[in-house]
């Protein structure tokens, strides 16, 4: 019990102090929060550059943590100015979630192909403009059929 | 092109397992010329007219650049026979099996490599 109070005398003087540094350093808040929104895409950037195809859950990520320091700074310094530029990076975040989460996702798969049974019949070409068919599947080594898009 | 330059990469180890890589993708002959130029390795279909997708299922509605439809990025294991083994398709468009996880599956179905 005893080891209990010095923690609730100080709780207090913490939030003091961490409010502090909204009230002193709005500018340096502003610009750490905003940072979150830009520091996730150029690390996605970086991500492409090594060739690496994942989920960057990370943008998101960093946008919550920007708008809630937006948030957090309007709450303590209120004006207009803030308050839209803390709506607009809730409207932003919520976007990037929304993106990632259901904006990119891939159809349920309703095709005929199933695990165990044939390639079902087709027709298209090659690149040299050859015809190539499902056919074409049955007479050699296993296959590896990758369907792609984009250009990245 | 980051699948297709991560896929011919591995053209040896798919070579010392006795697999080829077919990628087919909606471009026309003229881009997919340009991309068996570039990639080699790997057989490049040109499926312009979706013919091969649709027959499979593998297509994106109004997903593609002037929102037409687009293939489903997709990963068919085909045994000699043309049975499937395996399909993969991410969750996500952005989202591609590593050549790694491809050569695993590979492996799994068909052994690895003495």
């Amino acid at each position: 019990m005893d080891s209990a109070l010095p923690s609730n005398e100080s709780t207090p003087e913490r939030t003091q102090r961490s409010s502090n540094v909204f009230r002193r350093m709005p500018s340096l808040v502003l610009l750490a929060g905003a940072l979150c929104f830009v520091v996730g895409p150029a690390l996605y950037f970086w991500q492409l550059k090594q060739k690496v195809l994942v989920t960057p859950w990370y943008i998101p990520g960093l946008s919550t943590l920007g708008a809630v320091t937006m948030v957090g700074m309007l709450y303590v310094r209120p004006n207009v100015w803030r308050g839209i530029l803390c709506a607009g990076s809730v409207v932003l975040c919520g976007l990037e979630w929304y993106g990632l989460g259901v904006g990119v996702s891939t159809p349920v798969y309703h095709g005929p192909v199933r695990v165990g049974s044939a390639v079902p019949a087709f027709s298209t070409q090659l690149s040299s403009g050859l015809e190539f068919t499902n056919q074409d599947l049955t007479s050699a080594a296993s296959t590896i059929l990758v369907f792609f898009r984009g250009r990245w | 092109m980051i699948e297709l330059g991560e896929l011919e990469k591995q053209h040896v180890e798919f070579t010392k397992r006795g697999v080829r890589v077919i990628v087919v993708s909606n471009d026309p002959v003229e881009m997919a010329t340009m991309n068996q130029a570039d990639f080699p390795h790997l057989i490049v279909v040109s499926d312009a007219d979706q013919s091969m997708a649709k027959a499979l299922g593998m297509i994106h509605p109004g997903a593609g650049e002037h929102r037409d439809d687009t293939n489903a990025p997709t990963i068919l294991f085909v045994d000699g026979d043309g049975t499937v083994r395996d399909m993969a398709q991410p969750l996500r468009i952005i989202n591609r099996l590593s050549p790694a996880d491809v050569l695993a599956t590979a492996d799994k179905l068909w052994g690895a490599p003495q």
